[in-house]
């Protein structure tokens, strides 16, 4: 048994007031090789306890100067972070008077007289169960500290990158130090919001590790400018590679466009999405999950496309996770989703949805420990709340194309030419302008002037493709009910799209000293189409766009960004020039 | 026991039943009842009329069967569930991936 334990380091503190008792113990203790320290009352013990931090406490049951159940109890006390035996000798004892010791603190008691075989015996197994203890106890505190450390880490990763914190409140309590829920916001390269509602099945650590993947696809996809669709349908593949078959992740995703006012709502697997009326507090829309979570299946089951809603200004768009309304009473009733509407409710009216709602749901639970992640996202639809985020990039870009136009003089240093053909049903599949994207990245580099290049892109091809090829007349998203409609013809006619069709994108670069200038040519098969209300609309005040507030705002932005735009072959082609500067 | 499961005479017709809570503390009782079931086209009956709950983690376990089902070209057919677990079912849009009976 020695051999186990190193006894050289280990120190046996003795309380007793007969001498010959406590120099007895002290001479075995010292010839099994331990130090020995006394004390001759319980006071005296209390000291040296503290001043020696002893491994062990052997305590006469005749204690002087304090009871015995006292100094176990304040012994204990004072060695909260670690086990230190105490082991009680006394004569015989009653159940009872056991008892007391034992819930006093006591480990272990040694009735006299005792031989000294079995003393020893019972010290190493003091010894021993001490020593585990300090191992478990190490490892905890390992344990808390590492999941403390990669949950900085976390934070850092996959929140940090959030943006309109104001705008879009987001609410998270976790079940453990890890969270299953990940909520992320992200700015699109032409100003529309994406948020991201996620769950992975169960919390802790294990359901965390989807997280970073999961919120690099969602930013960079963002970034680069992939639609809802692209963005949810590359989600679903990662999972689907990346989780084991009993996990998934359940996703609710916003794309919430600025420029159309309407939201794009993907719910797989979550709970029911809410869009209110702040100022009525009326309950608008309600999106129930469509498609099952994500990572489940290898492809997005085909027939199932987002929810497209129309938001007014006073709209907000509430997504939560399940840890809410299955939140228990101790009468074990669940919150459910009627308090849940009720509190944002009386949030609306005094502007603190978030306030009500935790606190509903604090007074629903009392101080019932919470079983799972609790999430929420409060996005408020008010456009004119987020010009400060999507102005920025607009605007520096004015400032560039004029700044440029003097330097245009300047000799011209080289040159490339690109350019893409999608013929038939690939324009029912593939968004060219993110792979455009990418290219022009590759070949000048990236930078924040692309932005507003994205936007020239995809509105000049979405007019190529829209009334272009597919022949769809503009004045049907006059009305929310017609936005909705419209794209939802859109869908049939990608369908059944002729396979003779196309759109044809080419671009033409020349570096010049202080950036580039970029010709951008796109040629569709369509017969042309009513493009000269827009331009009109642009020369016009900006009240005549109020009247036709869902189409046409596409052109006056690119004619606001590029130095030249024009219009040939009566609409089915389009000629762009846009500058940048390094 | 939470989870009954019986076959048939020719093992291509298992009925596995579930009672009270299924969530994964059945995790490996849920599994036995099924994992020794290798015959091609095998019918997966999953009765749930005597479960009163269900958590995402028995969805996971109903996704491990229907992963051991499609490997032996079987089916599932989940029979009865109650409101409260229909409604977790249906949230999860599981009708999509198996076969649900009300």
């Amino acid at each position: 048994m020695n051999d186990l334990i190193a006894t050289n380091e280990k120190t046996i503190l003795i309380v007793g007031s007969d001498p010959n008792y406590r120099n007895r113990l002290a001479e075995i203790i010292t010839e099994e090789g331990f130090q020995a320290i006394t004390a001759n009352d319980g006071m005296k013990g209390m000291v040296k306890f503290y001043q020696e931090e002893p491994d062990l406490v052997l305590l006469d049951y005749q204690l002087e100067g304090m009871s015995v159940l006292e100094a176990c109890r304040q012994l204990k006390a004072l060695s909260s972070e670690r086990l230190v035996p105490i082991i009680i000798i006394s004569g015989y004892l009653n159940d009872e008077a056991i008892t007391d010791c034992i819930q006093a603190g006591a480990d272990d008691i040694v009735f006299k007289p005792f031989s000294m075989t079995i003393f020893r015996a019972r010290i190493y197994a003091m010894f021993r169960i001490g020593d585990l203890y300090q191992k478990l106890f190490t490892l905890k505190n390992q344990r808390e500290s590492d999941e403390e450390l990669a949950e900085q880490l976390f934070s850092e990763v996959v929140e940090k990158g959030n943006i309109a914190e104001d705008q879009i409140k987001i609410f998270k309590r976790s079940a453990e130090t890890f969270s299953g829920d990940v909520q992320l916001t992200a700015l699109c390269p032409n100003g529309d919001i994406n948020v991201l509602l996620g769950d992975f099945t169960g919390h802790g650590l294990s359901s965390a590790i989807g997280a970073i993947p999961l919120s690099d696809t969602f930013r960079t996809m963002t970034d680069k400018g992939y639609g809802p669709l692209d963005i949810v349908k590359q989600i679903n593949r990662k999972m689907h590679c990346l989780l084991p078959t009993h996990m998934f992740l359940a996703l609710s995703m916003v794309s919430f466009s600025i420029s159309e006012r309407v939201a794009y709502v993907w719910n797989a697997g979550m709970e029911d999405i809410f869009i209110f009326d702040a100022s009525t507090g009326l309950l608008k829309h309600r999106i129930a999950s469509f498609h099952p979570p994500l990572g489940i299946v290898a492809h997005l089951l085909n027939e199932i496309k987002p929810e497209v809603i129309p938001l007014g200004e006073q709209d907000r768009i509430i997504l939560y996770s399940d840890g809410i309304v299955e939140a228990r009473n101790r009468s074990g009733n669940f919150f459910g989703e009627q308090r849940l509407i009720e509190a944002t409710q009386q949030g609306f009216e005094d502007g603190d949805v978030q306030g009500h709602i935790i606190a509903a749901l604090e007074v629903f639970c009392e101080d019932l420990p919470q079983d799972d992640d609790v999430s929420l996202v409060d996005i408020n639809c008010d456009v004119a709340l987020y010009d400060d985020l999507t102005n920025m990039n607009s605007s520096e870009q004015v400032v560039d194309t004029t700044d440029v136009d003097i330097e245009l003089n300047g000799e011209t240093m080289e040159q490339w030419t690109w350019q893409m053909s999608l013929l038939g049903n690939k324009l029912s599949h593939v968004n060219p302008v993110p792979l455009i994207m990418n290219q022009l990245q590759e070949l000048e580099g990236p930078g924040d002037h692309w932005h507003s290049l994205f936007t020239v892109l995809t509105e000049l091809y979405v007019n190529a493709l829209d009334h272009g090829v597919l022949k769809l007349d503009s004045a049907m998203k006059n009305s929310p009910e017609g936005f909705a409609q419209y794209f939802e013809e859109k869908d049939l006619r990608l369908e059944n799209i002729d396979k003779n069709s196309f759109v044809k994108i080419q671009l033409h670069h020349e570096t010049v000293e202080t950036g580039g200038r970029l010709s951008i040519t796109i040629v569709d098969s369509g017969n042309g189409f009513e493009f000269s209300p827009w331009i009109e609309n642009d020369l016009c005040e900006e009240t005549s766009l109020a009247t036709n507030q869902f189409s046409g705002r596409g052109i006056k932005l690119v004619r606001q960004i590029c130095k030249k735009l024009l219009y040939l072959e009566n609409g089915s082609v389009v000629k762009a020039v846009f500058f940048w500067n390094k | 026991m939470a989870i009954i499961s019986s076959k048939s005479v020719d093992d291509k017709n298992i009925l596995i039943s579930v009672s009270d809570r299924f969530d994964f503390s059945q995790y490996k009782v849920f599994r036995d009842s099924y994992c020794d079931c290798n015959q091609a086209g095998t019918l997966f009956r999953l009765n749930l009329s005597k479960a009163n709950y269900m958590d995402s983690s028995a969805l996971g376990m109903l996704l491990l069967l229907k992963e051991h089902a499609d490997q032996i070209k079987g089916k599932i057919v989940i029979e009865n569930p109650n409101d409260a677990i229909n409604k977790v079912l249906e949230i999860a849009q599981f009708q999509h991936l198996m076969e649900i009976v009300r």
